[in-house]
C-alpha cells in the first residue's frame, strides 16, 4: 500500500557541510517500511522546482511513526528541502520500491555504504538489530575524506559485540587508506564467500565495481541504486536502468523506482 | 488523504464528445497515469473523466537507453522512446481493472508505419470496455512513425483516414506543437474523419550537461512538458478552436483549476492532466473537485457553457 501524507517536520539537522538529517512524522509509511523502501518528497508545494525527491528511508521510529531521511545540497530541491524547520510540512509519497531480501541466521551480511549510499544499508542494519538477527554483519563505511563520513555518528552507535564496523577514506584520514571494493575483498579473504550476502549504496562508480566483482567470484550482491525519477510510481518509464538477467538474455531496461531501487548486483549494467 | 467526492447541487461537468458520455471533461494524459491501476491506492479513479492509457505498440518496446528525463525551470524533458508493453498485454492485463471503473477508457495508439496503427486499432476493436481511441501523432522521441505523421498535413491524413476505416471507436488524433502552423494539421485531421482532437503534445527541447560536454538524454532531444508549456497549449487550442468544428480537448502544463477554466474558455471541451500528476497523483480530483467549487461560485450551471467564452 502506498501512502500520500501531509508530514510534520519533527526536526533538520545539519551534519555538516551541506548534510542534512530530515525527521518526519508518517506512521502509515513508517508502518509499511523496509530497507530498500524510498519516500518521494514535494519540496514545494508551489511546482518549484516542479519534481519530487526520491529518498532512501534511513531510519524509522515504529513506535513513534518517524521516519528520517539524510540527503545533501546538490540543487534547487535539496536546497529547498534544507530550509524545512520544524513545524513545516512535506507531502510525502510512500513507501515506495523493493526492499533488500533480508538476511538469515548462517548468513555473513557485509554493509557497503559509500557516501550517502550509507542511507539503506544503516536501515537494513538496524531493522536486522531490531529483529534480533544473529547473523555476523560488517558495516563498511567510507567517503573521500572524514568529514564526509556524515553519519559517523550512528555508526558508531551500532553495538561492537553485533556489528564490526569497518572504515575508509580515500585520503586515509579515517580508517584504512583505500576504496571500499579494498575492503571488502579483505574482508571476503576472510570469511566464507558462500555465506556472505552483501548490501551496498554508494556511488555509481563504486557499485559498478561492486557488480563485476559479483560476477567474477558469484557472490551474492545486491545494489540500491539511485536516479532522478519524475514519477516514483512506475508510469513515467523515466528512471530505468541497463538490465541483463544472464549472460544470454537480451539488454533491456527495468524501471528503478518500482522494479528496484534494490537490484542484485549482476543484472544491472552500471557505465 | 484520498480526495472525495463532493455534491455541489445543480452544477453539470458531465460533458458529451463523440458520443461518449464523460462523467466530467478530466482526463489524466497519455504516459502520466500508467495503465491506471498504479494509482489505484492514491486517487479514487471513478472521480476521473478518462483514463488514457500510456502509447500501445504492436508489439512490445523497450525504449531508449537512459537517461531519459531530466528536469528544467517549471518543466521536464523526456525522451522515453514508447517504451511500453505492447497491445495484447494491455488487452489481457490491464483492461480488467479498468472495466470495473466508472471512468471511460482511451488507448493511446501509435506505430512507426500506418500499417501498425491500422494493427494495433484491430486489435483494441476486439475490447470491452474500451470508449475512444487517441492517436499518437505526435511523440516527438522515435525515428519513425509518430511526429512523423504529425509534422506534416497530408501523412495526417493517411494515418488518421486508415484507422478510422477500420476503428470502431471514436478517434482522437493527439497534435504536435512542432508544426509551422498546427490548424492545418487539426484541418487534416477533421477531413479525415477524427472525432475530436487533443492539443498539444511535448514540445522538442534538450538538455547539456555542461560538466561532462554531453547532451545529458540519451536520445539528445526530448519532449518539454510541464507549466512551461502552458502558455503554448492555451495560444494552440485557442487558434484551432477558430476553424475546427470537432471538439478540442486541451493538455499542456494544466496544473490546478484556474489552468484548466484558461482552456475551457480557450475553446477546450475537455482537458488532459499530464505531468503534474508524477508530482501530485490526485491532481486530476482535486481539479475535478476545483472546477464544480469554480461553476458554484459563478453561477454556471454545466462546463458547456464556458467553452470558447474568451472568444465572445
Amino acid at each position: 500500500m502506498v501512502y500520500q501524507t501531509d508530514s510534520p517536520v519533527l526536526e533538520n539537522i545539519r551534519l555538516g557541510e551541506d548534510c542534512y538529517r530530515l525527521i518526519l512524522k508518517a506512521p502509515k509509511i513508517v508502518d509499511n517500511s523496509w530497507a530498500g523502501n524510498f519516500v518521494h518528497i514535494q519540496v514545494n508545494p508551489f511546482f518549484y522546482p516542479l519534481l519530487r525527491r526520491a529518498f532512501s528511508i534511513h531510519e524509522v521510529d515504529r513506535k513513534k511513526g518517524n521516519l528520517e531521511v539524510v540527503f545533501k545540497v546538490i540543487g534547487a530541491g535539496t536546497e529547498h528541502l534544507s530550509g524545512k524547520k520544524k513545524g513545516d510540512t512535506v507531502n510525502l509519497l510512500g513507501p515506495l520500491g523493493n526492499i533488500f531480501s533480508y538476511p538469515d541466521n548462517e548468513d555473513i551480511s557485509i554493509m557497503i555504504a559509500g557516501g550517502l549510499g550509507i542511507v539503506p544499508v544503516y536501515f537494513l542494519t538496524r531493522d536486522l538489530l531490531r529483529k534480533k538477527h544473529r547473523g555476523k554483519i560488517y558495516f563498511l563505511y567510507g567517503a573521500k575524506e572524514k568529514e564526509q563520513l556524515y553519519c559517523l555518528s550512528d555508526v558508531k552507535k551500532l553495538p561492537k559485540l553485533k556489528v564490526e564496523t569497518l572504515y575508509s577514506t580515500d585520503d586515509g584520514s579515517h580508517g584504512f587508506k583505500g576504496y571500499l571494493d579494498m575492503l571488502l575483498k579483505q574482508v571476503l579473504e576472510k570469511e566464507d564467500k558462500s555465506r556472505v550476502k552483501i548490501y551496498a549504496c554508494g556511488p555509481e562508480g563504486l557499485l559498478a565495481k561492486l557488480s563485476h566483482l559479483a560476477k567474477e567470484e558469484n557472490l551474492f550482491c545486491q545494489l540500491s541504486l539511485e536516479v532522478g525519477m519524475p514519477c516514483g510510481m512506475g508510469t513515467c518509464m523515466g528512471c530505468v536502468v541497463k538490465y541483463k538477467r544472464d549472460c544470454s538474455s537480451p539488454l533491456t531496461f527495468k524501471r528503478v523506482c518500482c522494479e528496484g531501487p534494490v537490484f542484485k548486483a549482476q543484472e544491472v549494467i552500471l557505465d | 488523504m484520498m480526495v472525495r467526492a463532493t455534491r455541489h447541487k445543480n452544477i453539470d461537468l458531465a460533458i458529451e464528445i463523440a458520443g461518449v458520455k464523460f462523467e466530467n471533461p478530466v482526463m489524466v494524459a497519455s504516459g502520466t497515469f500508467g495503465y491506471g491501476k498504479e494509482y489505484a491506492d492514491l486517487v479514487d479513479i471513478n472521480q476521473i473523466g478518462a483514463v488514457i492509457s500510456k502509447t500501445l505498440t504492436v508489439v512490445p518496446r523497450d525504449g531508449h537507453p537512459p537517461l531519459r528525463t531530466f528536469e528544467t525551470p517549471s518543466g521536464m524533458l523526456n525522451a522515453i522512446g514508447l517504451h511500453n508493453i505492447g497491445v495484447d498485454n494491455f488487452i489481457n492485463e490491464k483492461m480488467k481493472f479498468l472495466r470495473t471503473k466508472k471512468t471511460k477508457v482511451i488507448a493511446n495508439i501509435a506505430g512507426s508505419t500506418i500499417e501498425e496503427y491500422v494493427q494495433v486499432t484491430e486489435k483494441l476493436n476486439q475490447v470491452e470496455g474500451l470508449h475512444m481511441l487517441e492517436i499518437n501523432i505526435s511523440s516527438p522521441n522515435v525515428k519513425r512513425g509518430c511526429m512523423e505523421f504529425g509534422s506534416r498535413a497530408d501523412l495526417t491524413y493517411e494515418c488518421v483516414k486508415a484507422v478510422k476505416e477500420v476503428s470502431r471507436y471514436p478517434l482522437m488524433p493527439k497534435l504536435s506543437p512542432n508544426v509551422t502552423d498546427i490548424v492545418e494539421i487539426a484541418l487534416a485531421c477533421q477531413e479525415a474523419g477524427a472525432d475530436c482532437i487533443s492539443l498539444i503534445n511535448t514540445l522538442v527541447g534538450m538538455a547539456i550537461d555542461w560538466k561532462k560536454k554531453k547532451p545529458v538524454l540519451s536520445n539528445i532531444t526530448g519532449g518539454l512538458s510541464g507549466p512551461a508549456i502552458k502558455p503554448v497549449a492555451l495560444a494552440m487550442v485557442w487558434k484551432v478552436y477558430q476553424k475546427i468544428k470537432v471538439p478540442l480537448i486541451g493538455v499542456g502544463g494544466i496544473m490546478n483549476t484556474q489552468d484548466a477554466v484558461e482552456f475551457f474558455m480557450a475553446g477546450a471541451s475537455a482537458i488532459q492532466v499530464g505531468t503534474v500528476n508524477y508530482v501530485d497523483p490526485q491532481a486530476s480530483v482535486k481539479i475535478v473537485e476545483g472546477l464544480k467549487k469554480y461553476c458554484s461560485e459563478n453561477k454556471i450551471s454545466s462546463i458547456k457553457e464556458l467553452i470558447g467564452i474568451a472568444h465572445k
